[in-house]
């Protein structure tokens, strides 16, 4: 797949000058409030960016609620789109915003999302392979702690720099740093924890 | 950091990962953006609706129309008639010491005078108070008092009769109390008929000359009438003076804000080039604002209502960093901005502008019947001309120009109290201080944040 700019969709490395016009020619549709076409917008995106919002949230509940959010953004703003990027990442970077600013205004992640200034965390060198369903891995990703979780995401799968993290969630850049680290050793520890359960299923089942 | 396998493969299983949302979710969604359309609609036909308001007010309420709904007004113009007439009547009044008995005709009032020495008695009718109109009381006066001496005489003949007695009341405003006898001598020498015969109840509309005498009377009084209606529209020319800002809300105080962070709706691609030092961004100070324009105001007694048409002029400041040219940054998300600012030092102040024109409609109260205080509430319809104001984008630490995230039509309050400084015939000076709010906010997108813009300042006007 084509790492382009951060975000790659495999819908999107599918484009061509067809699949180009069809997305100029949708969002028009959308501009002039046609049903249809927003119903169609909605359902070439709900599926991957209801991904994004899963991995941020908790549960599945708090996932749609900031996907129905994130939608009824990119509805109300979408003539600020002027066609200089993917569609699906100026989309993507909607859903992530309004992931965060659900963090925030949430009360059951307010007191949880906490980034408590800590010393620096080197990231380890670990690079475990990695033998998980999309699915599992998220599942991992969802037990870190909220603030570890919303790091990690925005660094490992959204691609901000650390700096830029600081600035969108108002805390340091070493903070970011360091929590990230702690996250990344956390859930590489859970990851080969659960690849060693895999190795001894596999072992158990096989017949000596 | 140096991207290592395990992020690129945690970034490549997360792409895969993919829900079907239930099927409420877009429901709720197709709900929320129908609702939003539909606030939208009503605001377009606010206007209208508001134009409409007032101008049925300003109608019914301010301008009294000739079946005198007012009836403060209309009870001006006939009694003032009815005085002019009733002065005539009373001139012809014959002397005290003569026998005088006046019998009451419909719509007539006839005057039976005995003289005691000469036992002449002469007749004499003065039709003068059936010229007032639509006015019961001066025909209950004239109600009939006998009616055993009504005959039916010819029209014409009463006509001619009316007219020369009214030719004669002319006269006779100039001659004295004392002079009534030779008057009516006149008309008894003028009248062919016998006393007795007292003409049948005419009616104004048979009368077919016109009298001139009432008929000035009553012009007179329309006239008078019509200046007072011309006073109570007066035309003035405004002026206000003072300092504007934003506020997040009537709730959150009118302390100074930061800038708003435009990112989830310019979302700034992920850069790691981006190096250059991290400032929060820049506080919007407080500006300079004014405004000028004419109104027409309409004022019945304590109450006042105006309708203007203003320039207005809203300014904010705020600290950047240098210009710079455009570039792919900021042509990442904005097509229009030529330049932008960085967020690096904050060394740059600069002004951020709005240029509007407002419809204003004003009700003002007279606090004190005495005091030239009054109090006013006003709502405005205001329309964004131009703009040169800066947003921020977190993502890019940046302030860049897009007039696109402002809203061009809006509603705006004032309040405040205004105190007559000078008043004469011709004019009137007041001056006091207003306050203007944006109920609606100049940012489109309220998701970043709500704006609204505010002045408090002096308005000051000269009416006419």
């Amino acid at each position: 797949m084509i790492w382009r700019n951060g975000f790659n969709f495999p819908f999107v490395n599918a484009c061509n000058s067809n699949y180009r016009m069809d997305h100029y020619r949708l969002v028009k549709d959308c501009l002039k409030n046609k049903p249809a076409a927003q119903r169609q917008l909605y359902e070439l995106f709900a599926g991957p960016m209801l991904g994004i919002c899963y991995r941020y949230t908790k549960s599945m509940t708090d996932a749609e609620d900031v996907l129905q959010d994130g939608f009824v953004k990119v509805f109300r703003n979408l003539h600020q789109y002027k066609f200089e990027g993917e569609l699906g990442g100026w989309i993507r970077r909607i859903m992530v915003t309004t992931a965060i600013n659900f963090l925030k205004k949430n009360s059951r992640y307010q007191t949880e999302l906490l980034f408590v200034d800590e010393h620096l965390h080197a990231v380890s060198g670990d690079d475990p392979q990695i033998n998980l369903e999309a699915k599992e891995l998220a599942l991992l990703i969802r037990q870190l702690p909220p603030g570890y979780q919303t790091i990690f995401n925005l660094h490992a799968v959204e691609g901000y720099t650390h700096p830029q993290i600081g600035e969108m969630l108002g805390i340091q850049e070493g903070t970011s740093r360091s929590q990230y680290a702690r996250a990344r050793a956390l859930l590489i520890t859970w990851i080969e924890q659960r690849n060693g359960d895999t190795k001894t299923d596999s072992y158990a089942r096989k017949k000596f | 950091m140096q991207e290592k396998n395990f992020e690129k493969d945690v970034r490549q299983k997360m792409e895969e990962l993919s829900f079907n949302p239930s099927p409420p979710v877009w429901l709720k969604v197709e709900e929320r953006i129908r609702k939003k359309k539909e606030k939208r609609r009503f605001l377009l036909w606010l206007l209208p609706l508001l134009l409409l308001t007032s101008g049925i007010i300003w109608r019914t309420v301010f301008v009294p129309n000739g079946s005198a709904t007012n009836s403060a007004d209309s009870s001006t113009a006939v009694p003032s008639a009815k005085k002019a007439l009733t002065n005539q009547i009373k001139m012809v009044t014959p002397d005290t010491d003569k026998k005088v008995t006046q019998k009451t005709i419909k719509n007539k009032e006839s005057i039976t005078i005995k003289d005691p020495f000469t036992c002449i008695t002469t007749n004499t009718t003065a039709p003068v108070p059936m010229i007032i109109k639509n006015n019961k009381e001066p025909e209950k006066r004239m109600e009939t008092t006998s009616t055993a001496l009504m005959n039916e005489p010819s029209k014409k003949r009463i006509n001619d009769e009316l007219s020369s007695a009214i030719a004669q009341d002319r006269k006779e405003q100039q001659i004295t109390s004392t002079d009534t006898t030779k008057a009516n001598t006149n008309t008894i020498q003028e009248d062919k008929k016998p006393s007795n015969q007292v003409p049948d109840s005419t009616k104004v509309k048979t009368i077919n000359k016109p009298q001139d005498t009432a008929k000035k009377a009553e012009a007179v009084a329309v006239q008078k009438q019509q200046t007072q209606r011309s006073r109570k529209l007066k035309f003035g020319i405004e002026a206000q003076l003072g300092f504007s800002g934003i506020s997040a809300g009537l709730l959150n105080g009118f302390g100074q804000q930061a800038a708003l962070d435009y990112s989830a709706v310019t979302p700034v691609q992920p850069s790691s080039t981006n190096t250059a030092a991290r400032l929060p961004p820049s506080k919007i100070r407080r500006g300079l604002s004014y405004s000028a324009g004419f109104s027409v105001k309409k004022t019945a007694k304590r109450n006042a209502i105006s309708l203007g048409l203003h320039y207005q002029h809203y300014s904010t400041k705020m600290n950047v960093g240098n210009r710079r040219e455009r570039d792919t940054t900021l042509s990442n998300f904005s097509r229009n901005a030529a330049s932008y600012y960085s967020n690096s030092n904050q060394q740059t102040i600069y002004t951020n502008k709005y240029h509007f024109v407002k419809l204003p409609v004003v009700y003002e109260y007279q606090l004190f019947k005495r005091l030239p205080l009054q109090a006013g509430v006003g709502i405005a319809l205001t329309q964004l001309i131009s703009s040169n104001a800066l947003h921020y984008n977190a993502g890019g630490n940046i302030y860049f120009r897009d007039n696109t995230l402002l809203r061009k039509t809006a509603v705006e309050l004032s309040a405040g109290i205004t105190y007559k400084l000078a008043t004469s015939a011709k004019f009137s000076l007041v001056i006091g201080p207003q306050l203007q709010y944006g109920l609606t906010p100049v940012n489109k997108n309220n998701n970043t944040g709500s704006q609204h813009l505010y002045s408090l300042g002096i308005h000051t006007g000269i009416q006419f």
